[in-house]
């Protein structure tokens, strides 16, 4: 029994790894051949624990082959687009200026009611708001609004807002993302400063602080506390 | 552009492994075959103490490769080799002659199974 414990927690470390290796796609949206490797994958993965008598290393092995060509494979897809077209295929058009593509509809098996739910899910009821509704090599489907049904921004009424700036992580449930601190020049001093400003003795206190960029602001909420929204300085 | 170098450098150490590996069966299906063919000639001549010294010899063989052996052969083949080397050694002690007869047999067909295990025959890709 214990071996069987042993082997689960070696297989999920081994996974997670060979996961994070295959980068942030594999756990994304996936094209085909993605799927397979995964499932694949799982598959291998599960033999091992479900069975003590399938040796370990080789299940590693083969999911190493597999993390092997996954990278190889889709690394020779990000160079060449004839790859990508055989390994991932082509876009779907199913509308496009005001025709509906019948035939790639029923080559792709994508029927009346999904195209439907489709212009829903974006939005719009109706055809006649749609431009362009194109399935992608992933089996997304997107579907691009006409100019009369798109939502109003700030450009169509020349109106120029303030641009947004991003809020780095400085404290995260009383760790100190030290990495973020360095990439705007914050020190220690600063930041016991900003705590005691908000009656914060120690790091472990604070449940969330962020910095935002360019502007200075912070916010602190301490653990079990109210949210403490301010600006600073730097 | 890193992961393509960390998967060729987890490639290299993946064909060392396999090279090693697919080696070390070779060498040991190969040893296998000639005690097995020793004993062959011992039991013509119905010398059960070279017959059971060369089963001794045969499990100890077994034994110095028997880590390499598991990694990709299921643990109940393995077993099955391993009481199968303890019976005949048991046979060959007790001088039982149709016995230890079947059951080497046995044993010498399964060590020759081991490298065709562990080779690229289309029978076994298949």
């Amino acid at each position: 029994m214990i071996i069987t414990v042993l082997r689960t927690v070696i297989m999920y470390i081994f996974v997670v790894i060979v996961l994070r290796i295959m980068g942030k796609r594999q756990i994304g949206e996936l094209e085909a051949s993605e799927l397979v490797v995964t499932i694949i994958i799982s598959e291998i993965a599960a033999l091992p624990i479900t069975d003590t008598g399938v040796p370990l290393s080789g299940c590693i092995l083969a999911i190493l082959i597999l993390l092997i060509m996954e990278i190889f494979i889709s690394q020779a897809a990000y160079k060449s687009v004839l790859v990508r077209t055989v390994l991932y295929g082509k876009p779907s058009t199913f509308y496009k200026n005001g025709r509906l593509n019948q035939a790639e509809m029923e080559k792709q098996r994508f029927n009346v009611a999904d195209l439907m739910e489709e212009i829903r899910n974006s939005g719009a009821v109706s055809l006649n708001q749609v431009d362009y509704i194109v399935m992608e090599t992933n089996g997304k489907v997107s579907v691009v609004l006409n100019a009369e049904s798109n939502p109003l921004t700030p450009s169509d009424m020349n109106v120029r807002p303030k641009p947004l700036y991003m809020n780095y992580i400085i404290i995260d449930n009383g760790n100190l993302i030290t990495q973020n601190m360095k990439r705007f020049g914050l020190n220690e001093e600063w930041l016991y400063a900003q705590l005691k400003e908000n009656g914060i003795k120690r790091i472990n206190d604070v449940f969330y602080l962020s910095f935002e960029e360019s502007t200075g602001n912070v916010v602190i909420i301490p653990k079990n506390g109210k949210n403490k929204k301010r600006g600073a300085s730097k | 552009m890193n992961r393509t170098i960390g998967a060729a450098g987890i490639l290299i150490l993946l064909a060392v492994f396999i090279g090693v590996h697919t080696a070390e069966i070779h060498t040991l299906s190969r040893d296998i075959a000639e005690i097995c063919d020793d004993i062959e000639d011992a039991m013509e001549t119905d010398d059960w103490n070279l017959i059971c010294t060369l089963t001794d010899k045969l499990g100890k063989r077994w034994d110095k490769s028997r880590f390499w052996a598991s990694m990709t052969i299921k643990t109940d083949k393995t077993e099955e080799i391993e009481i199968s080397i303890r019976q005949s050694n048991q046979y060959a002690h007790l001088h039982a002659k149709e016995d230890f007869a079947g059951e080497f047999c046995m044993l010498r067909h399964m060590a020759e199974h081991l490298k065709k295990q562990e080779g690229l025959a289309a029978e076994e890709l298949l």
